[in-house]
């Protein structure tokens, strides 16, 4: 036996060595063949770089460029290179510019071309021009693998082999080496110990084996098998005790696994701890686990057992008792809660020191949980017969005894003593409705016709409601089957048939809902059978009632839907989902209008039959689609709208405290107007709140924003910013509560127009109220007054508002035609469109009248009819009158004096000249006079004494000066008729006066009377006096006339006190310019004041002056040059006469150019 | 001698102006009581100057002027008129007559006759 497991082993390893070489060669071969193909390639890829860098310079043109010569050289290069199937140039267009091909026969390792997916190998290069690629083609060069694969496999296999032989070799020595030194000593080993095994144990070995006398090893095998002999021998001892222990754990294991009973022991001097494996699965752990040290000494109990236990324990001890039995709570390892019964043992030492506590627990959490569903029955029956709804009753037959239980009577509202259990009682307390047939039902059991009842019927409570009873009934008989006894339950079912009749009102309320529900409801079949619908679906399908779509719709898809497909797309989408979908489906009507609706659809299942029915609910949606494509298009107008309008507007949600007062803004949108009236960016205040985006104390609008946002009415607030001048108006209005929006209107433009039309307005009160005539205007339909201005105020007395009760008859005298009547007349006049001036008696608020001329007329104030009467007081006019009739007066004399003075001047002529002539001819110094009187004979000496003596000379002096005076009246009247001599020209008025001065200075009559020279000339002219449009000649008359007055004023008062003077002043009096001349000559009395300019007039002595100088002033200052002339004087011996005349520009000055 | 001729219908007027310049010596003076008159002594008296008043009974004053003119270019003419409104026509201003020629009725002092008539007529005067 030795021997032939000896040679077996031999074989084995000597076959393992052979494939092993087998194996070792093979690899080797293939990693051979690899890296030489792998090398190849790497060569085959750098002869193509090669040739393609030797070509490199040739190669950098453009594809196009490359002749026939280039391409072939460089195809020639690479044909050198063998395992080249074939390469090619290539342009960008895919032409093939060059190329080779070798046609090459499949070598033998063909098939690897399929099997191992191995495939030609195509290189391609770029075609590079310098660094630049030129993209325009590239050259394509196929390497065909298996050819060099092919080429070097031969190689590879020999090399393969030789190093496979080699290996061989080795290992057949090795092998060799190892059976002779090794194997085959432990195997005469193996053959001692396989000797003594099953032998006696101590029999020495019968013979050693040939080897173990001469090698080390086989002393060493020697010494071993010793050893192996005796560990046998020991081995063979422990096992036979284990095994024995091993069946008596094993079956101490199977009775506590049979009684569920784990056990264990305590060394309680050591603390060593032994489970049993029944404890370990007692409580859940893993069997094979050794006792854990986390499991401490009864860890699993329930804590208060745990205790307990201790507790007992120690006492056990202190008594020196020896056992313990009782229930315990304790944990599986997972948390469950188990019962168990637990009995401790305690075992003594002979010192009687207690030394082993045992213990058995055995789980009795089953026993425990049917003892306890035991009491719970228990306990639920006595509640339930407790509270148990239905009354008893018991009749018998045959004593009459009838027995109510006190729910019974509870549950018609008497105490248990209080009702008398009789049939007579229940007879009586029975519906008469129900009465018939409850004691029908009962004859039939009491008769034997049935054997148990079951019957409705109504019982007056106490309180007298109607109680429903369900009464359940049996009958005992006897042997004969005569009824004995009758006893049976009441139930009051009230609460029942109340919920019945709420179920059945229900019902019908549902039913009333789905009849007149709009929205059409309907039950199909699976497979599309219509069985059921409300009304409301046969009207949007276009049947007339519900009854002709049931019968007319065949099948749903077909007919309904707008295509079959469509249904069973929304069944399969409803099988998908498995519950009730919403879809939109498109349907067509009767008449095959197609309609889109939304649908609500569900599968019920009728348990009954299994049948499957399609629950659902369709609505119409066209319209509702489009109003939200309406709703939608108004949104985007409104969208744009507030894009797009001029207002800026912002919408804001308010926030608000806990008390709901409003304590902030949020902004949520603005429009594009907003941020630029705002200089804000919506991106930057959208969602932020107010009080960041306008920081400072808006309270106060705050507070208005969330009354209107809370629902105050909108308000409209005006805003002006003085950094930017503008006025803006802000609407503030609620879209939505909680929310308010603003619109901002620019309206500084409007409020710039509103302040000019103020100002005009104010403008026209003005002239209204400072124009002298007296105005007012009264309402044309109602007559009641409207305004007057300042000057009615003044002409008539009446004050502040007192004008609105003054009626056109209010304002007449009340004689006719100035009555009332007439007022009405003048008023129908200009409704007619007339415009009415007459004269008009005004009556004062005083009474009095006040004569007027009055323009009446119709205008048209604020878009209303109005009469405007315009009344001037012609009081003033009649003065004006007068003045006119003056200057009327002076115009007369001066045509008189024109008219006249041709024939008065001849006559003045002949007397002036002839008395120049009767002086010379009478004087002795004229030599023809001589002459004449020599021849006469009269002495002209004699003759001057003569007339001296006579006064003839002063005769004739006194008639000349006679005529020159009258000559000058003429002349100075004729200045009153002389037209203007238009010779006007600007003069400087300061210039004119003084040239003036010097003219009075040099006067021949002031000279004669009045020293000029000792009159105190005082100017005063202002420098800003522009010149004045005149006459020269005439003005400087004016002045001449009155400085010569005021002279000759002086003169007549030569003791006063001071030394005369004369103040020359001009200055500018709007546009006039006024010149004053005052002397401090005598005062002038009113009478004189009054009468000055009227011609003629003189307060001179006869003979001095014509009366005519201040009127011709008068004359030409305000007829001639449209000025005034005034004198007053005051009571300081001061005489002053101003003069105005009107400075170039003015209206007087223009119209007196004319 | 220089020739005045004086047309004037007012007797007083030319009585005393001749007798004044006739005082002076150096004038003979003709009176003639209207235009036309004075215009027949034109040929023969062939006056150097004319002193013609204005309102005339037939011609008026400015037609005569110029009526003698047209005969005797050479002869100077002063306006001698009560009318206190007269302009001078164009025509004779025309003619050579100024401003400066008429006289104004009454004249308080009939030296400036002699005066103008001086001025005007310097080579008259050396006829003598």
């Amino acid at each position: 036996m030795p021997l032939s497991r000896e040679n077996s082993l031999t074989r084995k390893m000597a076959a393992a060595t052979l494939l092993a070489a087998l194996v070792v060669a093979t690899l080797f071969a293939g990693i051979e063949s690899f890296t030489v193909y792998r090398s190849e390639l790497q060569d085959i890829q750098t002869d193509i770089g090669r040739i393609l860098d030797a070509q490199k310079d040739s190669a950098a043109k453009a594809v196009y460029e490359l002749d026939a010569q280039l391409g072939n050289q460089i195809i020639s290069g690479l044909r050198s290179i063998t395992s080249l199937t074939s390469a090619r140039i290539i342009d960008d267009y895919g032409t093939t510019l060059a190329a080779f091909t070798v046609e090459r026969t499949r070598p033998a390792l063909g098939w690897l071309t399929t099997f191992a997916g191995i495939d030609d190998l195509v290189i391609r290069r770029d075609l590079r021009a310098s660094s630049q690629n030129m993209g325009l083609g590239h050259i394509e060069v196929v390497v065909d693998r298996i050819a060099v694969l092919d080429q070097h496999l031969i190689q590879s296999l020999s090399r393969a082999s030789w190093i496979g032989a080699q290996f061989f070799i080795v290992a057949l020595v090795l092998g060799w080496l190892f059976h002779r030194q090794i194997v085959r000593p432990l195997l005469d080993m193996v053959g001692q110990i396989s000797h003594i095994s099953p032998g006696d144990p101590y029999a020495l070995p019968v013979a050693a084996p040939h080897a173990l006398r001469r090698t080390e090893i086989g002393l060493l095998a020697k010494a071993v098998n010793d050893l192996v002999r005796g560990a046998t021998l020991a081995l063979e001892q422990s096992r036979q005790s284990e095994a024995r222990l091993l069946t008596s754990r094993q079956r101490l294991a199977r009775a506590q696994d049979i009684a569920q009973m784990g056990s264990f022991e305590r060394n309680l001097i050591t603390g060593e701890t032994f489970w049993s494996m029944g404890l370990y699965r007692l409580l859940g752990h893993p069997s094979t686990d050794a006792p854990s040290p986390a499991l401490t000494f009864m860890g699993f109990l329930h804590e208060e057992d745990l205790a307990a236990i201790t507790s007992e324990l120690d006492e056990l001890i202190a008594q020196g008792s020896s056992s313990l039995e009782r229930d315990i709570r304790f944990k599986r390892l997972d948390g469950t809660p188990r019962h168990g019964s637990l009995a401790i043992e305690i075992g003594y030492g002979p010192d009687a020191q207690a030394q082993f506590v045992y213990g058995t627990i055995i789980d009795i959490t089953a026993r425990k949980s049917a003892e306890q569903a035991l009491r719970k029955s228990e306990e639920r029956y006595a509640l339930t017969a407790r509270g148990a709804n239905d009354g008893l009753w018991d009749w018998d037959l045959e004593t009459g005894e009838v027995y109510f239980s006190p729910r019974y009577k509870e549950m018609l509202g008497y105490a248990d003593d209080e009702l008398d259990a009789s049939y007579g009682i229940w007879a009586q307390l029975l519906h008469p409705d129900d009465k018939e047939q409850s004691e029908a039902t009962a004859n039939d059991v009491a008769e034997g016709r049935a054997d148990s009842f079951e019957m409705i019927f109504r019982l007056r409570h106490r309180d007298g409601s109607l109680r429903w009873i369900l009464s359940r009934g049996a009958a005992l008989r006897g042997q004969d089957g005569t009824c004995l006894r009758m006893a049976g339950t009441h139930t009051d079912i009230t609460a029942l048939k109340e919920a019945e009749q709420a179920l059945a009102q229900t019902e019908e309320r549902y039913r009333t809902i789905f009849e007149n529900e709009p929205i059409g409801i309907f039950r199909t079949t699976l497979d599309g059978q219509l069985l059921e619908v409300n009304p409301a679906m046969a009207a949007i399908f276009g049947f007339p009632d519900r009854e002709t779509m049931i019968a007319q719709v065949r099948d749903v898809g077909n007919d309904l839907y707008a295509t079959p497909l469509l249904r069973k797309r929304v069944i399969d989408q409803l099988l998908l989902s498995g519950r009730r979908i919403q879809v939109e489906v498109e349907f067509q009507r009767l008449g095959g209008e197609r309609f889109l609706a939304n649908m609500n659809i569900s599968m019920t299942a009728e348990t009954a039959d299994g049948t499957v029915y399609l629950d659902g609910a369709i609505e119409d949606i066209t319209e509702r689609r489009r109003a939200e494509t309406a709703l939608r298009d108004s949104e985007e107008r409104f969208r744009k709208l507030f894009e797009e309008m001029q207002e800026g507007s912002a919408l804001h949600r308010i926030v608000v405290d806990d008390a709901g007062k409003p304590t902030d803004c949020i902004y949520l949108a603005v429009n594009p107007a907003f941020e630029s009236f705002s200089g804000l960016s919506a991106k930057d205040i959208i969602g932020r709140r107010g009080s960041e985006v306008l920081p400072g104390d808006n309270t106060e609008l705050l507070k208005i924003c969330g009354q209107i946002a809370q629902g105050a009415p909108p308000r409209t607030l005006s805003t002006y910013l003085p950094d930017t001048r503008q006025f803006f108006q802000t609407r503030i209005y609620s879209p939505e509560p909680g929310h308010f929006a603003t619109i901002f209107t620019d309206i500084t433009q409007e409020k710039a127009a509103e302040d000019r039309l103020r100002a005009s307005e104010a403008k026209y009160r003005e002239i209204f109220d400072s124009t002298s005539d007296a105005i007012i205007l009264h309402d044309m339909r109602t007559l009641v007054c409207l305004d007057v201005n300042a000057a009615f105020r003044e002409l008539t007395g009446y004050i502040d508002e007192e004008f609105q009760i003054l009626t056109p008859a209010a304002l007449s005298s009340g004689e006719p035609p100035y009555d009332e009547a007439g007022a009405q007349a003048v008023i129908d006049r200009i409704k007619a469109g007339e415009t009415v001036a007459c004269p008009w008696p005004l009556r004062r608020k005083d009474g009095s009248l006040v004569w007027t001329e009055c323009v009446i007329k119709n205008v048209y104030l604020d878009g209303q009819e109005t009469i405007m009467a315009v009344f001037r007081d012609i009081t003033e006019r009649k003065k004006l009158q007068e003045v006119m009739v003056q200057t009327e007066k002076m115009m007369s004399v001066g045509g008189l004096a024109a008219g006249i003075a041709h024939e008065i001047n001849n006559p003045l002529g002949i007397i002036l000249q002839m008395t120049q002539n009767l002086s010379r001819r009478l004087s002795r110094d004229f030599p023809a006079n001589a002459t004449a009187a020599r021849d006469c004979g009269l002495d002209l000496d004699r003759l001057a004494a003569y007339m001296e003596r006579r006064g003839l000379d002063q005769y004739i002096e006194a008639i000349r000066n006679a005529g020159e005076r009258a000559a000058t009246i003429v002349r100075s009247m004729l200045d009153f008729s002389r037209k203007s001599d238009s010779n006007r020209t600007l003069c400087d008025m300061a210039v004119l006066l003084d040239q003036t001065l010097e003219l009075a200075a040099r006067d021949y009559d002031l000279k004669k009377r009045f020293d000029f020279r000792r009159i105190v000339i005082e100017r005063d002219y202002a420098p800003d006096l522009p010149p004045v449009e005149c006459s020269e000649t005439e003005i400087s008359q004016v002045f001449l006339n009155i400085i010569k007055n005021a002279a000759q004023a002086m003169a007549g008062n030569p003791t006063q006190e001071l030394p005369p003077r004369i103040q020359v002043r001009t200055s500018r009096d709007n546009d006039q310019a006024r010149i004053e001349i005052i002397n401090n000559g005598p005062p002038m009395d009113e009478a004189t004041r009054r009468r000055i300019f009227e011609p003629f007039f003189t307060t001179k002595p006869p003979g001095q002056g014509t009366g005519l100088g201040m009127s011709v002033s008068y004359f030409i200052v305000t007829n001639k040059h449209g000025g005034s002339i005034m004198v007053d004087s005051g009571p300081k011996n001061r005489v002053r006469f101003v003069v105005r005349l009107p400075l170039p520009g003015s209206p007087q000055s223009r119209s007196e150019g004319q | 001698m220089i020739r005045i001729l004086i047309v004037d219908d007012e007797k007083g007027i030319p009585q005393a102006l001749r007798d004044y310049l006739e005082d002076a010596g150096e004038y003979e003076v003709r009176v003639a009581g209207s235009g036309e008159e004075g215009l027949l002594l034109l040929p023969d008296f062939e006056p150097d100057a004319c002193i013609v008043d204005m309102r005339l009974p037939g011609m008026d004053g400015n037609e005569f002027i110029l009526a003698a003119h047209t005969t005797r270019p050479d002869t100077i003419f002063i306006i001698h008129t009560g009318s206190v409104d007269y302009v001078l026509p164009e025509r004779l201003r025309e003619i050579g007559l100024t401003e400066e020629m008429i006289m104004h009725k009454p004249l308080l002092d009939m030296r400036i006759f002699e005066d103008i008539l001086t001025g005007l007529l310097p080579q008259k005067g050396n006829r003598t």
